[in-house]
Parts: C-alpha cells; structure tokens; sequence
C-alpha cells in the first residue's frame, strides 16, 4: 500500500499520565500530513495541542493506535532514527547563552555527525545554506544570548533545517514574538515548504495568520473533536462558524475574525458608500454597539465616501444632515445624540 | 552544487565559508594554558619548605643528578615533590571536569563534583574506619602508616562515595526530573554528614583530630604506588567525559530538543554520573575532600573562553584547573616557612573571590549555559 501521507495516524488517541492516572485527550484521531503541506493545529489553550504535537513527534507515547512517519510506526523506531525524520521547534527559546548560534546550528547534524561531532563538507554546506535561508548569517559568531527574541527563533528554526528532516513541527514558535516576526517566520515557513517540498506542521494562536497561509487547518475542540479540512472550505461551509457559535463566540465568515462586539438595543443604523470606508466605518460602528442594517427605511443613514480625495462621512438623521471629516468625529456626534 | 535551501528569507547576502569562529583564538588560549601548566608544574617542584636551588632541581628533574651529589634532595624531589605536583594537576583536572559535568546536567551554577553525595560518602567511609572503629588495633595501624599512605584509607573513602552513588544512580534511573536528583543528592549529603558528626560527638579526641586532619584535604598523601592508579582512574574519566562532549552540548539547549535529535537522555545521564564517580571517587578516596575548585573552574573557564561547547571547555577544566591547584598547592607550602597550609583553605581562598568575580561580571546566572 502506497503512502503518500509523510506522517500519518491511525485511531491515535492522545493523553498523558498524570499521579498515576491516565487523561485522555483526544481519541480514534486518523490525520495525514502530505508532502509539501503546511498544516496549522488550531485550537483553545489547553485543547491539547501540545500533547498532540508531542504525540507525533515521538517525545509522548500515543495512549492508543498508532503514529506512521513515512510509512514506519515511530513505536518501532529508535530516536536516532526518528532524528532523522521528524525535527522539532519549540515555544520557549533556548536557556544556552554561551553558546554561539553557529555551535546551535551545527548541534542540528547531530544525528548524522561523527564521534565528536565533526562535520564533514556536506554537514557544513548545509548549515550555510540554512543560515543564508533564514537570514542569519550576520550573527553566526554571536552568542544566542546577544540575540532578540525573534532572532533566537530563526536561530532554532535553521537549526530544525539544518537537522533536514522531511517533517517539521512546530509548537507555537511564535507566541513570544511581536507581529513583524510572527509574519516573517510564518511567510519563511511558507517559503520553505513551496520550494524544498518538506511538511510543516504549526501549531498556533495566529487564526489570521493561520487562514492565509495553510494549505490544512487542524482545529481541536474542546469538546475533544477535530475539524480539518482547507481553511476555505472551512469557513464557507459554515464549519467554522458553527464550531466557534457551539463554545460561545461568534466568528464572522465575511470579514475572517472573530465578533468582539454585540449590538446593544435601539441601535440599528444603515450604512453605505466606498467598499474600503464602508469595511472600516462598519467596524468603529459595530465597536459603539450599532447594528448595521440592509434596510433603506432605517432613520439613521451614514454615507462613508470620498469628497476631493479625502474621506467623508455624512449622517442623515430623520431629516437633519451632517458632515464629518473623520471618524473620530462622527463617533462622538452619536455618542452625543444617543446621550439626548 | 545546488543550494539545498533556496533563499527562502528574501534578503541573501554572501556568506563567506565559516569554520566555528573564534576556534583560533580558543586554541591559543587553550596553548597559553599548556605552557602555564608547566611553568607552575616546576615551581611546584621547585617551592617547598626545603630549600633547594632551583639549579639542582632542574638537573634532578632532568636526570642529570641520581642523587649521588644530593641523596635528600633527590629523595625530597622524587617521593614527594613530584608525586604532589602530578596529584594536583590530576586532582585539579578531574575536580574541575567533574564540576562541569554537574553544572551542565543540572542547569545549576552552583553544581559541583559534591552534588551527588561523593564527597559524603567519603565522609562516611573515612569515619566508619577512623571513629567507628575503637580498636586499639586499627588506630595504631593507621597511626603508623599515616593519613595518606594508608591503603585502608583510600578504601574505605572509595567504599563511602560507592553507597551512596550506588544509592543516588537507583534513584537517577527512576527519577526523570534533574531537580529532584540534585535535591536528594544534597539533602542525603547532609543527613550523612549529620551521622558524622554524631559520631565525632562520642569519639576520643586522637580520633577527631585525625578525621579532621582528613576533612583538611592533602595532596602529599599519595604515594609513589599509589600514583599509577589514580593516573589510569583519571584519564579514563576524562576520557569519558572528553567522549560525550557532543551529548553535553545537546543537553545545554535542554533536554526536549536533544531528545527530538535523537539523545538517550537516561544513558546520558548515568554516563554523567559513572564518569563524575570515576573523577571525584578517585580524587577524594586519595587526598580527601577538596572544595571549590569544581565550582570555580567551570565558571572562569566559561568566562575567559566565552564559550559553553564542551569540546573546548572540557580540555580548558583540565588546564585551568590543574593550573589552580598548582597554584593553591604552592600557596598552601608557605615556601620558606617550615608549615604548610591545609589545602581546602587555600582552595576556598582562592575560589570563592574568583566566582564572585566572574559572576558579577556577567548578566545572567540563572543557567550555566551563560
């Protein structure tokens, strides 16, 4: 039987011993991860999206069914071998202050480097490629210690690289980092599954993110189910929606993001105008609790459009009119009125 | 040939072939050191509290005087001075090794070769023999062949450390969490030296001092057979050691990533603790308890070197901490005056102002990877 799943699970159940007692997480999982994939795992704190991540890689033992990384059961594998398969990074970033970030790269051939940890010229055409690739090679010779954040990361990451295994996972590598490197590390994992054909596997709190930039979604339930399927489909079908409405929330398919937002009563207004003003003045409204309505015999009617290349808005209320330049000045004209 | 990774970051520049940088600077330093170590291995043999012209020792050490001319000298330089040089270089090389090997298994910058209870053990070993034992007998027995010289000694220091290694390995085999290993190795060290104590309580005054004496450290007490053994113990331990530099380095980025590269953490660890036994066991069943120098060492070779990679630390312990204890042991003789300072004094002297250096110098000492 042909495989074409790089990693694959079998009626994987999921879980950990804790004093003594065996919690069960996730049961009869069956997920494949392609060649050339990029899987995000999304899921609420404590779904057990850890356990999951560290089921597959071989770190936790499954508590039920089985794990296959090309075709192999990783049960069946020593970890040498595993090494050889399936790379790992990390949340936290590394406590090795002293050591150079070519050191921590050059700990990546590990699994394939001699007595000693000599490398040969392979091993070290390797390492710089994978630091060219995840642009670090500026700070080779700098102690991990010297580095930001984000630039530990990439560190650990051309380390995982470096490592060259068909697989790699990730667990939520980007939770300490701020946006600009959460972007960049996201686009760089995208970049390197389209172009060497690996298998990246995500696990994230990024939904934005997430939704652009993988080919599957993994969504774990609290309710210890999982959802997968391609982002799109997802959310059009109404997947999404239904799942988020079940634990409470709103997710708004048009826009991709969660409704932070209820409506408050008495306040329904009519919106129109240019499709960018309409997007952004939708949300200030929404923010101040009105509800948007389709309806054209609404008494309050806001017209968000362009006037001489600047933006305007125009408020007609029953029969008065007024103009405003900004949002900030409309907002606060219907903060008033409601105030009356 | 082609790139395995294609710039995948958007912003290549060239990048020339690095070899490990700063690898040249490290092995001048680590040949600086070498030279040091002989330099202070002559002025070991060269000080002492018999006077002898530095010309003589050098044609005695060179062999170009057999005692003919100066028969004490020679007897002096030959049974005591260079089996206490060749002590101190081993003993500070193994101390200072071992030390190292704790600190990076228990992510503890206060780890030392004591940590699991070794140096305990030998209390209690050395304190079965000398206060435990009443007999008239044995005390004559270690009275005439004194403290060091003793084969029984050593013995019984050895069977100490092994109980409670082999106590402290039951427990590392069962026991995941490295806190809780350094915890019990600690705690079980002060419960044993606790016993101790009792004992010294109800024992002859003779018996203390020479139990104390013993807790004083000595590195004269290793005779001319004595010193091939505790040579071949040493090497082999730092060979060990030497051998697993690349385990120690995967531990230092903690130990799920170098268990997703494919490390046995458990055969790690116990390969940790059986090279440390070997080390300290040996050290201090032969020149008793001597402190400081594990801690110290790993620290300040990790600052001068800036570097935490095993395989230019471990051959910088075995230097930098042979270098100390030839210094201390030079200290410790008074050259000049007739007594000689205890060598856990000197060490403890010398030691602790040099941590307390290092560690002020430095930003974070939470880890030893630092």
């Amino acid at each position: 039987m042909t495989d074409t799943a790089v990693l694959r699970t079998s009626a994987l159940t999921i879980g950990y011993r804790q004093n003594g007692k065996t919690v069960s997480v996730c049961q009869g999982l069956d997920l494949a991860l392609h060649k050339k994939q990029f899987v995000c795992l999304l899921g609420a704190n404590g779904a057990g999206k850890s356990t999951l991540l560290r089921t597959l890689s071989g770190v936790l033992p499954p508590l039920g069914g089985n794990v296959y990384v090309e075709g192999t059961d990783i049960g069946q594998m020593s970890k040498a071998a595993l090494a050889h398969k399936v790379s790992l990074v990390l949340t936290d970033t590394v406590q090795a202050g002293n050591l150079s970030v070519y050191t921590v790269l050059t700990l990546g051939r590990y699994p394939y480097s001699g007595w000693l940890g000599m490398l040969n010229a392979t091993d070290r055409a390797i390492i710089r490629d994978a630091a060219e690739a995840t642009g670090i090679q500026a700070f080779l010779d700098k102690n991990i210690h010297e580095l930001s954040d984000g630039e530990r990361q990439k560190v650990m990451i051309a380390r995982a690289l470096v490592q060259d295994t068909p697989v790699i996972i990730l667990d939520e590598p980007t939770a300490h980092l701020d946006l600009p490197n959460r972007v960049t590390i996201v686009r760089l994992l995208r970049n390197l599954v389209q172009r060497t054909g690996k298998s990246v596997l995500l696990s994230t709190h990024e939904l934005d993110l997430a939704l652009q930039a993988a080919d599957r979604v993994w969504l774990m339930m609290p309710n210890q189910s999982m959802l997968c399927g391609t982002p799109e489909d997802l959310i059009l079908d109404g997947t999404f929606e239904a799942a988020f409405r079940r634990e409470g929330f709103e997710f708004n398919r048009a826009t991709g993001t969660f409704q932070v937002h209820t409506p408050e009563p008495g306040k329904t207004i009519h919106l129109s105008g240019e499709v960018q003003e309409v997007f952004w003045t939708g949300r200030a409204l929404q923010r101040e609790g009105y509800l948007l309505t389709e309806r054209n015999d609404c008494p309050t009617r806001v017209y968000a459009g362009m006037y001489n290349g600047t933006a305007g808005w125009t408020l007609r209320h029953h029969d008065s009119t007024c103009m405003f330049n900004t949002v900030a000045g409309l907002l606060e004209h219907l903060q008033q009125k409601h105030n009356d | 040939m082609e790139k395995l990774y294609p710039d995948l970051s958007g912003n290549a520049t060239g990048v020339s072939s690095a070899a490990i940088p700063g690898t040249r600077r490290k092995f001048a330093w680590l040949t600086l050191m070498g030279s040091l170590l002989f330099i202070l291995l002559v002025l070991d043999i060269a000080l002492g509290s018999v006077r002898i012209p530095v010309a003589d020792v050098v044609r005695i050490l060179i062999g170009s005087d057999n005692g003919t001319d100066h028969l004490a000298w020679y007897k002096i330089i030959h049974s005591l001075r260079i089996p206490k040089a060749f002590t101190a270089v081993l003993a500070g090389a193994a101390l200072s090794v071992s030390g190292l090997q704790m600190q990076t298994l228990f992510r503890n910058p206060l780890a030392g070769p004591s940590a699991l209870g070794i140096t305990s053990g030998a209390s209690l070993g050395v304190a079965v023999l000398m206060l435990g034992s009443g007999s008239m007998a044995s005390v004559y027995a270690i009275r005439q062949l004194g403290i060091g010289g003793s084969w029984l000694i050593v013995l019984a220091s050895f069977g100490g450390s092994a109980l409670v290694m082999a106590f402290v390995t039951s427990i590392a085999w069962r026991v995941r969490d490295n806190v809780v290993l350094l915890i019990v190795g600690l705690l079980l060290s002060n419960l044993i030296l606790a016993l101790v104590s009792i004992w010294q309580y109800f024992s002859e005054p003779e018996q203390i001092q020479d139990f104390l004496l013993w807790t004083f450290g000595s590195l004269s007490g290793v005779s001319r057979q004595q010193l091939p053994i505790l040579v071949v113990v040493v090497l082999a331990g730092l060979a060990v050691t030497f051998l697993s530099s690349k385990h120690l380095n995967l531990l230092l980025l903690g130990e799920h990533y170098a268990a997703s590269m494919g490390l046995s953490i458990q055969q790690t660890k116990l390969r940790v603790i059986g090279s440390t036994s070997l080390l300290a066991g040996a050290v201090t069943g032969f020149c008793g308890p001597i402190g400081f120098v594990g801690i110290a060492v790993p620290h300040l070779c990790r600052a001068l070197l800036n570097t935490s990679d095993h395989r230019f630390l471990i051959p910088a312990c075995c230097l930098v901490g042979a270098n100390s204890m030839l210094a201390c042991d030079i200290v410790a003789q008074l050259p000049g005056y007739h007594t000689t300072l205890p060598i856990n004094a000197v060490t403890a002297a010398l030691g602790c102002p040099v941590v307390i250096a290092v560690v002020l110098r430095r930003r974070h000492v939470n880890n030893p990877g630092v």
